[in-house]
């Protein structure tokens, strides 16, 4: 009797355990594709008093345009107009915005601004709109008020940090060399230096004659080039801050296209030696130098590896000029592109994985994309006179010179090709832009 | 006009100036001025005419000296009279003093001795009570005596009265309980046998009980499988499928995956779905190891809401809470 009943009972429990999980249970679900788009985000007019900043645009104004000319961005601006004091979350949400930018600007002492800024989230786990947990990011600064373009900038750039995980690049610097044409036919050369929205330039060298392949030293703090001041090309390497500078190379013949190690202490150029243009190693602080590269072929434009260990450069030894590889360890060289009769004037992404190149297709003359791992090219621009691309420190975005309006102009394209901007001009020509890496000072 | 008085025009100018300055220095020379008349004036008003007397020295020393002589005599006199008052005075306050001094130590006397009649008389006063108080307490302790004398014959009679009920009682009992125990035996046999026949009884309904029970699990399982089936039929038709498929393609749209998301990180997402597929939560059950594209994930859930749901409340449940795994494997342009 008992034994029935014991069984019995167990049967029921049993069934009745086994009839549970299935009227319970969360739905598996798999999520592998997405969309490639730009990141949708609010921004509020600062609270407080409108200071124009030099340029004549406000705090806000500065941080919504670096924002929407990167090319990650979509900001949605607020059309009611007015600094709100409490996000309104509904509001947002229905507009589609992802996060909200606000902030707060206060006059403080003789001169001085204080300023507070935050990046909120419209959405926290629990879909409800509190406000603590969604702060992204919320900092107060006090700055002079001829630094407050600058902390527009940095505001930007953390702010492109914390939502895309990369480092923001609208703190650094381009250099450019500006050619002005007088009336009688005489050119003046100026080698400018300005922020990287092109705000602000500075000039560092000017010439009656070329100046030409500025580039940057790893810390940022010299800029080196090419100058035909005495009717001769020799390499300059001129400090920023002090605007000194101290001759580097005026070997006899072409001294061109010098290029910085990722270390400090060696400068890649071009020589002509042997008679024709060849890749030189110069060590800076001893002067010595050692041969790279020789052979009767033109081979310039050289460019380190992040790393150190390897040289991109163009060379016409195949017959038409395309990029090649040099190790630096083993002295063998490689050739990198195949597409297209003429590629030039190479640069490495920091990931090493991609290279950006000067390219010309059906006669046009582009900025292109090639990854070195599949040999795949991707077109970045094309306007058919694209020429001396250079990338920013943190690889989103190339600046190129190109032409418009018969003069020439610069214009960035972002590495994924979705966004493309010029650079306001001033006046006459503007060439051969380099862009300066991260600057830590 | 006569050529004499003729003036020339060079001198007619320097000849009138000549003839005012002349006229000028007789007007100054011809008239006093008063000088200082303010002054004359005041001075005089202010002078006074003094009538004096003279005095010869010697006498007035000798007047004042016996005016001095005077006043120090006057002086002495009055010093004089004024200590006799003062004297005087004195005498008399002290024997008045003394009078009252006297007077005082008389009436003192008087009450002292009154006193000492009044305590002698309470004493006596105070003796009486006592005696009267004493003799009725021993009144009271002889009553008290008898009293108690009575009480213990009294209580005596009642012991003994109540020991002869006791033992009466006594033997009442012992007669009750043995009739009582033959009841409860004759009781405990009835219980017994009504017992045995109850769980026969209960063993009989168990058993049916059983058998009906297994006959329940019969036919739920029956209906188990019935119900199977249909789910089975219904998942054919592909609703649940169909749902989830729509599901999906309404959050791919919304995600932006992040540039340069690694392709082999995931995350996993649980989301909780009210009526209608409103989305009320989308917690992080598993986290890829990259914030940013686990926040990309959680923002295409929330901006895909309302998500796709059966209308049907049975349909429905199933989709109340959803289980999202996310990997960045591919990337399409968006449309806009």
């Amino acid at each position: 009797m008992r034994h029935r009943q014991v069984f019995f009972s167990l049967m029921l429990a049993l069934l009745l355990g086994i009839m549970q999980p299935a009227a319970q249970a969360a739905l598996d679900l798999e999520l592998t594709q997405g969309i490639n788009a730009a990141i949708p985000i609010a921004m509020t007019t600062f609270a407080g008093p409108q200071v124009l900043t030099t340029g004549q645009q406000t705090l806000d104004q500065i941080i919504k345009q670096d924002l929407q000319n990167c090319g990650q961005f979509r900001v949605l601006a607020n059309d009611q107009g007015q600094a709100a004091a409490s996000i309104d979350y509904g509001y947002w949400r229905k507009r589609g915005a992802n996060d909200v930018i606000t902030g707060q600007i206060q006059a403080v002492g003789r001169d001085q601004y204080q300023v507070t800024f935050s990046l909120v989230s419209v959405f926290n786990s629990a879909g409800a709109a509190g406000a603590a947990e969604n702060t992204l990011l919320s900092q107060s600064f006090r700055v002079n008020a001829n630094q407050l373009r600058g902390l527009a900038h940095h505001i930007s750039d953390l702010i492109y940090q914390t939502l895309t995980g990369v480092r923001g690049v609208f703190s650094t610097k381009i250099a450019y060399v500006l050619v002005q044409r007088a009336p009688d036919m005489t050119s003046k050369y100026t080698l400018e230096v300005a922020d990287a929205d092109g705000y602000n330039p500075q000039p560092l060298l000017v010439s009656a004659e070329p100046i030409m392949s500025p580039t940057w030293s790893p810390d940022g703090r010299k800029v080196a080039y090419v100058s035909f001041e005495g009717h001769r090309a020799a390499i300059y390497m001129q400090d920023i801050a002090t605007a000194r500078r101290a001759l580097i190379s005026a070997a006899p013949g072409i001294n061109g296209a010098p290029a910085f190690s990722p270390d400090g202490r060696e400068l890649a150029l071009v020589l002509t030696k042997n008679g024709n243009p060849n890749l030189y190693l110069l060590d800076i602080n001893s002067g010595s130098i050692s041969a790279v590269t020789s052979g009767n072929y033109i081979d310039t434009e050289p460019a380190f590896s992040p790393d150190g260990r390897t040289l991109l450069f163009t060379s016409n030894r195949d017959g038409t000029p395309q990029i090649f590889q040099y190790s630096l360890a083993s002295g063998k060289i490689s050739r990198v592109t195949y597409r297209g009769d003429y590629n030039a004037r190479a640069r490495f992404l920091p990931n090493q994985h991609n290279i950006v190149l000067m390219h010309r297709e059906n006669g046009l003359f582009g900025i292109a994309l090639q990854d070195l791992t599949n040999g795949n090219m991707q077109i970045l621009a094309q306007s058919g006179a694209d020429e001396s691309p250079s990338l920013a420190p943190n690889g989103k975005m190339v600046i190129y010179a190109t032409e418009y309006g018969n003069r020439g102009v610069l214009s960035q394209v972002s590495t994924d090709g979705r966004i493309k901007l010029r650079l306001p001009a001033g006046e006459g020509s503007v060439q051969e832009p380099a862009w300066s890496p991260f600057l830590n000072y | 006009m006569a050529n004499r008085f003729h003036i020339p025009s060079a001198y007619r100018i320097p000849l009138a100036v000549s003839v005012a300055l002349h006229l000028i220095l007789i007007i100054f020379l011809a008239v006093h001025l008063p000088k200082s008349s303010y002054r004359a004036n005041s001075i005089e008003s202010m002078v006074k005419i003094i009538n004096a007397v003279a005095v010869h020295s010697n006498q007035v020393q000798a007047d004042i000296e016996t005016l001095k002589a005077k006043e120090t005599a006057r002086q002495q006199a009055e010093a004089h009279l004024r200590e006799m008052a003062l004297a005087a005075e004195k005498r008399r306050e002290q024997e008045q003093n003394r009078l009252e001094a006297l007077q005082a130590a008389a009436i003192k006397k008087r009450e002292e001795e009154a006193l000492k009649l009044k305590t002698i008389q309470d004493q006596a006063k105070a003796a009486e009570k006592t005696r009267v108080i004493e003799e009725a307490r021993v009144a009271a302790l002889q009553a008290e005596q008898l009293h108690l004398q009575e009480k213990v014959a009294q209580a005596t009679i009642a012991k003994k009265k109540a020991e002869q009920q006791k033992a009466e009682q006594q033997k009442a009992a012992q007669a009750k309980r043995a009739i009582l125990a033959a009841q409860k035996l004759a009781q405990e046999k009835k219980v017994n046998d009504a017992k045995a026949a109850n769980e026969a009884k209960a063993n009989a309904l168990l058993q049916k009980q059983k058998e009906l029970q297994q006959k329940l699990l019969a036919d739920q399982m029956a209906a188990e499988e019935k119900q199977l089936q249909q789910a089975t039929q219904a998942a054919e038709q592909g609703i649940l499928d169909r749902y989830k498929a729509q599901i999906i393609q309404a959050i791919e749209q919304q995600w932006i995956v992040p540039e340069g998301a690694d392709q082999s990180l995931s995350c996993v997402l649980l989301i909780r779905l009210g009526p209608n597929g409103v989305v009320l939560s989308v917690s992080l059950v598993q986290s890829s190891g990259d914030v940013i594209l686990d926040r990309s994930a959680q923002a295409a859930v929330f901006k895909a809401s309302p998500l796709p749901v059966p209308k049907d409340p049975n349909q429905f449940a199933a989709f109340r809470e959803l289980r999202l795994t996310v990997r960045p494997l591919q990337v399409t342009n968006a449309s806009s």
